[in-house]
Parts: C-alpha cells; sequence; structure tokens
C-alpha cells in the first residue's frame, strides 16, 4: 500500500471518480424517500459489496431509523454492551445510520464497545463522511479527559486513508488531534498520495509543510510521492531537489522515485536528460526495474528520439525484461512512423514471444498503426 | 489517449479476432488440414510461414515475395507489402452481423 506505482495509479483514478458520489449526496435525513436513492446510488458506486444486499435495501429504505430488517430484535432493550454491540453489527450493513442512532440511543447508559465504535467510524467514513464520523464522536460523550479508544480512532483513520480523498483526511486530522492521538506518518503520506490524484502540487507541497510543523518526520513512501506529485504537474526541477534532499535527510531514492522523475521529465520533454537519470541510477546502484525501461522507451518515443529508443528496447531485449502494452504500443507507432515497419514486425515477435500481453493486444496494436501509416500515405 | 487504448480491448473486438470460424477451402491447405482456426492464429500462421521459409526480400524487408502457397491466401499476388499484411489476411475473415 506504500508503494508509488503508476499502475495503481491509473486503477486508482477511475475508482476516484467513483468513490465521492456517496459523499456528494448530503447525509440523507431518515426520511422514508431519502435513503433509497442514497442507496441506489451506493449499490452504483460499490458494487461488490453491495450486490449480496440490494435485495434487502428497499426493506431497510422504507422505515430506516425505527424498524430495521429484524424487528424483534428490536423491540428487547439492549442491556449489555454485547448486545449492543451484535445488535449495531447486525444493522451497519443494511443502513448505517440506524446503527450509528442506536449508537447514540443507548451511550448515555451502556458504555459502546470498541469494536462497535470502530466499525460504526470506520463504515461512516467510508460511505458518509468524515465529517458524519466525526458528529458521531462528537455526540457520544468522550471528551479530552476521557478520549475514544485509541484502537477505533485508527480504524477510521485507516478507513479514511483507504479512501483517499484529500480533503476528507484534512478533516480527519484535527478529529484525531482532539482526541489526543497523534496523525502518523502513514496518514499523511494518505493524505499527499491524495493530492498526487488529484494533481494539486501545492497541496502535496502544503501536506509536507503540515508535516514538519507536527514534527512528524518524512520517511521514504513520503520524498517518493513528494517526487511523483511533483513530477506528474510538471515541476521536475523541484523534484530534483527533493531528489537530492533525500539522501541528506537519510532516504536514499531508490527504483521508484528515479522511476517517477524519468516519467516527468519525459511528460516535459526532457527525454535526453532521462537517460542520463538512467545512467545517474546505475552509478548509485539502483537497479532499473521493468517500469523504468518501459517509461523511459515511451518518454523517447513521444519525443521522437526513435533511434535511442531503439537502444533502449535492445538493451531491454538483451535483459529480457517484458514490454508493457503502452510502451509496446508507442514504439511500434514510432516505428511504423518513421518507415521501419520489418522493424515494427520484429517488436511485435519479441512481445508475444517474452509474453509481455495477451496475443490480442499484440495484434491488434501492430495492425492499428497500419492502418494508420496506410492512411497516412495515401 | 490511455481511454482510446483501453477501447480496442472492447470485448465484441476481441472476440472478432479470437473465435474460432469454419475456413473457407482456399485457407484449409494453408492451415495444414483444421477446419477451423481463429482469425488471429491464422495470421500467426502466416507470419510465422514468412519467417521460417525467409521470404522477405534481403534487400528491402518491407516486401515478401509470395511462394506458391502464399498465394493462394494472398489473392494471388506475388509481391506484398508488410504493411498490407494484416489487410489482406482480414479480408478473409468478414464481419459475422448477428441477425
Amino acid at each position: 500500500m506504500g508503494k508509488v506505482q503508476h499502475a495503481m495509479r491509473a486503477a486508482k483514478l477511475p475508482h476516484h471518480a467513483l468513490i465521492p458520489k456517496p459523499s456528494a449526496a448530503p447525509p440523507p435525513p431518515p426520511q422514508p424517500h431519502g435513503p433509497r436513492p442514497a442507496n441506489a446510488k451506493r449499490s452504483h458506486g460499490k458494487p461488490p459489496r453491495r450486490a449480496p444486499r440490494d435485495a434487502s435495501d428497499p426493506t431497510a429504505a422504507l422505515a430506516p431509523v425505527t424498524s430495521a430488517p429484524p424487528p424483534s430484535e428490536k423491540r428487547r432493550p439492549i442491556t449489555t454492551p454485547a448486545e449492543l454491540s451484535a445488535a449495531i453489527r447486525a444493522t451497519v450493513d443494511d443502513d448505517v445510520d440506524a446503527a450509528a442512532s442506536l449508537a447514540l440511543k443507548a451511550a448515555p447508559t451502556i458504555p459502546l464497545p470498541a469494536q462497535s465504535l470502530a466499525l460504526l467510524l470506520r463504515r461512516l467514513a467510508l460511505y458518509r463522511s468524515v465529517a458524519a464520523a466525526r458528529d458521531l464522536l462528537a455526540s457520544l460523550p468522550y471528551s479530552a479527559s476521557s478520549p475514544a479508544p485509541r484502537p477505533a480512532l485508527l480504524a477510521l483513520a485507516d478507513a479514511c486513508c483507504r479512501r483517499g480523498d484529500p480533503r476528507e483526511i484534512g478533516q480527519l486530522l484535527p478529529v484525531l488531534a482532539d482526541h489526543g492521538v497523534r496523525a502518523d506518518t502513514h496518514i499523511y503520506n494518505s493524505l499527499m498520495k491524495g493530492h498526487c490524484a488529484a494533481a494539486d502540487p501545492e497541496g502535496v507541497l502544503g501536506v509536507l509543510r503540515r508535516m514538519k510543523d507536527d514534527g512528524v518526520d518524512p520517511d521514504l513512501v513520503t520524498y517518493n510521492t513528494l517526487v511523483y506529485g511533483l513530477a506528474r504537474a510538471g515541476l521536475v526541477a523541484k523534484a530534483r531537489t527533493y531528489l537530492d534532499a533525500m539522501a541528506a535527510a537519510g532516504h536514499f531514492p531508490d527504483v521508484v522515485t528515479y522511476t517517477s522523475l524519468m516519467n516527468g521529465m519525459c511528460v516535459k520533454g526532457d527525454a535526453l536528460g532521462a537517460l542520463r537519470l538512467l545512467d545517474e541510477m546505475r552509478a548509485k546502484g539502483c537497479e532499473p526495474n521493468a517500469r523504468t525501461y518501459n517509461t523511459l522507451l515511451m518518454g523517447l518515443c513521444k519525443n521522437r528520439k526513435l533511434d535511442k529508443a531503439v537502444e533502449v528496447y535492445r538493451s531491454m531485449v538483451g535483459a529480457s525484461m517484458k514490454l508493457d502494452p503502452p510502451a509496446y504500443a508507442t514504439f511500434i507507432r514510432a516505428l511504423c512512423r518513421a518507415g521501419r515497419v520489418p522493424d515494427a514486425y520484429d517488436v511485435f515477435d519479441y512481445g508475444m514471444e517474452s509474453k509481455s500481453f495477451p496475443e490480442v493486444t499484440a495484434y491488434t496494436e501492430l495492425e492499428s498503426s497500419l492502418k494508420w501509416l496506410r492512411k497516412l500515405k495515401e | 489517449m490511455v481511454l482510446r487504448r483501453a477501447a480496442v480491448e472492447s470485448p465484441k473486438k476481441v472476440a472478432a479476432l479470437v473465435d474460432l470460424v469454419n475456413l473457407p477451402t482456399a485457407l484449409r491447405d494453408f492451415a495444414g488440414g483444421r477446419s477451423q482456426m481463429s482469425h488471429l492464429s491464422f495470421f500467426l500462421g502466416v507470419w510465422s510461414h514468412i519467417k521460417n521459409n525467409n521470404l522477405q526480400d534481403p534487400t528491402n524487408r518491407n516486401i515478401v515475395n509470395c511462394d506458391e502457397k502464399l498465394k493462394t491466401v494472398l489473392l494471388g499476388r506475388s509481391k506484398v507489402e508488410l504493411s498490407e499484411l494484416p489487410v489482406l489476411v482480414k479480408l478473409h475473415f468478414p464481419k459475422v452481423f448477428k441477425s
């Protein structure tokens, strides 16, 4: 979870587009038709989780607060913490609000067990927003003197981080501070990653400043995320300074850092600089991995440095590295554009041979570039 | 650009390449007596035939001098350009319209 990888980023990004939907809907007041569209939206946004419960959603939506699916359980007064936790667990899957209100109603007399609180907070943070979780915490009789149980807060932090929305995590930090839990590196890293995914370099730098203010030491993951975010946003020189500063702080730049910087340089158009970075990597002892080579290949092709790209390709073949589909496609297209069709076929063969991707992909890319080439000729 | 590439992997197009299709007689002897083949495997067969028999013109590797077997498949042409290869093979696998 701490690794900054491009594929994961790309996979995370569309997920982002779905996730804010449930929180964008205002926390539905317990009206009969209120939760129903929220439930429908929720089921749309998180199909694997909601699918088995779709059948029960309409029944839950009808009367959210007063009678949750097993009405007989409700009538029994809840006296012990164990019963409370069981009841909460039973309802939290169907309707988080009902479970939260259960906790609230029982609060004065019965101590809420830590696991239920953790579960509630986690679900609230996932399906509603951090504000809702914070409200729950505020309404329960916790204060600075008798702080909320630490595992519950940590569960909240974890759920928030998994979601990755920078605003949410930003709201989380004061909540934690209120309850005396010190935000650690992991939370700040997730916050930074959220800003990266939102392509927000000032946000990323702001997080770094906050970390320093709070006295939390940035670690390797922080630096990697920092370099990645800055490089992606185009602030390559700044990323470079951080790369140099990393070693001074005691965290040595690794393959991931160099790859992110290389990516940024290629996007900016400085492909030769990226090549020099490769030499520097080797000199420092970081072995470039498949992702590095693919990034480099793609960057060189996009910047029209085909000869260098062929050199990199030869070294890849020599090291029998697998090709990445986008790098492969760009390379083939660049070769066809230069008119070197037999070389394109060779790359096609190598792609098939090394089994880097399914044959269908290899073939379709080849075919589309050739088609495009013919259109160009006409 | 990223979205366009994702669109290429649409299931219909992938299926069109990979489904087994009854081969017309002309292609059958090339395929070594098999009666069904997918578009993709046929293309790979043609390409490996070219490579194994060194049919590419040594001076200009872009051009392929077809031998008798290839001529039956590639519309009787004696010289074919590598860039035309997928197109010619595609002609044998027309799109089947689901009615």
